[in-house]
């Protein structure tokens, strides 16, 4: 928005809400660090509406029902089996909280571009995230830790006084385990001999088995490859009036032009 | 609720972009080894404020400004040829009290350092969540309490997978630069990943030690 066309009400009322929207995204952060999905949903996200969204490279959620079931019910069915797997190297960590103590996923922030609508009742925003997963106690007894970078664009909205998150769109450029791997020849060495097929993982004590990924919307983007040109996965918000979730969202599809995935998007079976 | 009026709302917004650049000029002194400087001219000034100051790591908090200036400045590890350090703020957020007094952040970064290890410059990964409690003097906003939960320091090159589930704190070199504390405490536990001291800061109305990051408001403190 050009500041010539504003009133003073009006900066105020998009000065504060950029470091709300900030504010917001970084306390995602941490509450994705400490595996509180659910209560992350339950306290951050809209509360007056059902049509949240939320996507990663393999797939996307289009409401709240999806959303709670394929990002907050996967990632607690992954950690219940981690948990009964931990539990039989490590007794101490019976009566933990399992989100918790699955991994440490702390996606931080950095270049935000943060756009208030004109009508001021949504924003937009865009992150970089060169991130880091890590976990001390696992069933193997080792220390596990990689480096994540990706991408972030969320929508927000404003509910009463509050700013909260409608919508967040992850890409994943790339992850490899820190600090040991050469992303660019790991990536051609598996192009040039594939990774044999991961077994099928055992069941935990209690018959548990981790989570398929679960996901009705298609496959939104594909990390690093050696084959592929760089991708403009989560194109950054331009100024716009309101929020339209066809045109000005973060939600699928993009507005024609900005979804600018230039190769075959593959079909994956969605379980 | 209190209501502000619209000036006072963006003197709110003020106070926190002042805030977050207290604590970037701070990282750009550490990185600079200004350290000296960043104590004169970032930290509390006020006799009021310098007796409670702290400065906590994992392994328990300096208390007051001559113990920061010990710790913080006199043991600092860095300055010499080849070391180097960057803790760049990111993930910041921001709460300010409503009585305007004092302001809680939280941040979380990626950093690097380079630093003699058993007489070897030594390359470091280090990842930490960062909390400081500012509040207002004077001259404007000053870090009152300081806190850094390191959560990974890894060589560079080395898999972090290699490194003990247990190591010993005589083999981790951000533990031994921590040396020997006001308060030794186990103030920030890595064991089960995650873990919730500093709290994330919330609104609220006025300070209070419990919500702030210094050894009051952590849960193993004992008076």
């Amino acid at each position: 928005m050009n500041k010539k066309n504003m009133s003073f009400a009006h900066m105020v009322d998009v000065a504060e809400a950029c470091i709300e929207v900030e504010n917001q995204q970084s306390k995602h952060a941490i509450m994705h660090a400490a595996g509180l999905t659910e209560e992350e949903l339950d306290t951050m996200w809209a509360k007056e509406r059902d049509d949240l969204f939320w996507c990663h490279n393999f797939g996307g959620m289009n409401n709240r029902a999806e959303v709670y079931k394929g990002w907050a019910g996967g990632l607690a069915q992954n950690a219940h089996y981690f948990y009964r797997k931990l539990l039989a190297v490590y007794p101490e960590v019976e009566g933990k909280e399992s989100r918790t103590l699955m991994e440490c996923a702390v996606h931080m922030l950095g270049s935000s571009i943060i756009e208030v609508a004109d009508d001021g009742q949504t924003a937009r925003g865009s992150w970089y995230t060169p991130g880091v997963i890590f976990s001390t106690l696992n069933p193997e007894a080792a220390k596990e830790g990689i480096w994540i970078w990706e991408r972030y664009g969320n929508d927000f909205v404003k509910e009463g006084d509050e700013w909260l998150i409608l919508s967040q769109h992850v890409c994943n450029d790339y992850g490899g385990a820190m600090d040991a791997d050469n992303w660019a020849r790991v990536a051609n060495e598996r192009m040039q001999q594939p990774p044999q097929p991961r077994p099928a993982p055992e069941p935990a004590d209690d018959g548990s088995l981790p989570g398929a990924p679960w996901a009705p919307l298609p496959l939104f983007f594909a990390s690093y490859s050696p084959v592929q040109t760089p991708q403009n996965s989560c194109p950054w918000p331009s100024p716009y009036q309101t929020y339209v979730r066809e045109h000005t969202s973060y939600c699928v599809p993009f507005a024609e032009g900005e979804y600018s995935i230039t190769y075959p998007i593959p079909e994956v079976p969605m379980h | 609720m209190r209501q502000f009026t619209e000036e006072e709302r963006i003197a709110r917004v003020w106070d926190k972009e002042e805030a977050k650049k207290v604590l970037f000029r701070n990282m750009y002194y550490m990185a600079g080894n200004q350290r000296q400087e960043a104590l004169d001219r970032l930290w509390v000034q006020e006799p009021a404020h310098t007796a409670t100051a702290s400065f906590g790591k994992n392994w328990g908090y300096y208390i007051g400004m001559d113990e920061i200036r010990r710790y913080y400045v006199d043991g600092n590890p860095f300055g010499g040829k080849g070391t180097m350090n960057c803790h760049p703020v990111a993930t910041i957020r921001v709460e300010e009290a409503k009585d305007g007094e004092t302001i809680l952040c939280q941040w979380y970064n990626a950093s690097y350092e380079t630093r003699e290890v058993n007489g070897e410059l030594t390359a470091l990964w280090v990842c930490e969540k960062g909390n400081a409690d500012l509040v207002k003097e004077a001259d404007g906003w000053k870090i009152w309490h300081y806190f850094i939960g390191t959560d990974v320091q890894n060589e560079a090159g080395v898999n972090y997978a290699d490194q003990p589930v247990d190591l010993p704190d005589a083999e981790n070199p951000v533990a031994q630069e921590f040396g020997e504390p006001t308060l030794k405490m186990e103030a920030y536990i890595t064991r089960y990943n995650y873990y919730p001291y500093p709290a994330i800061p919330e609104p609220y109305e006025t300070y209070r030690p419990e919500l702030g990051c210094g050894p009051e408001g952590n849960p193993n403190y004992k008076a």
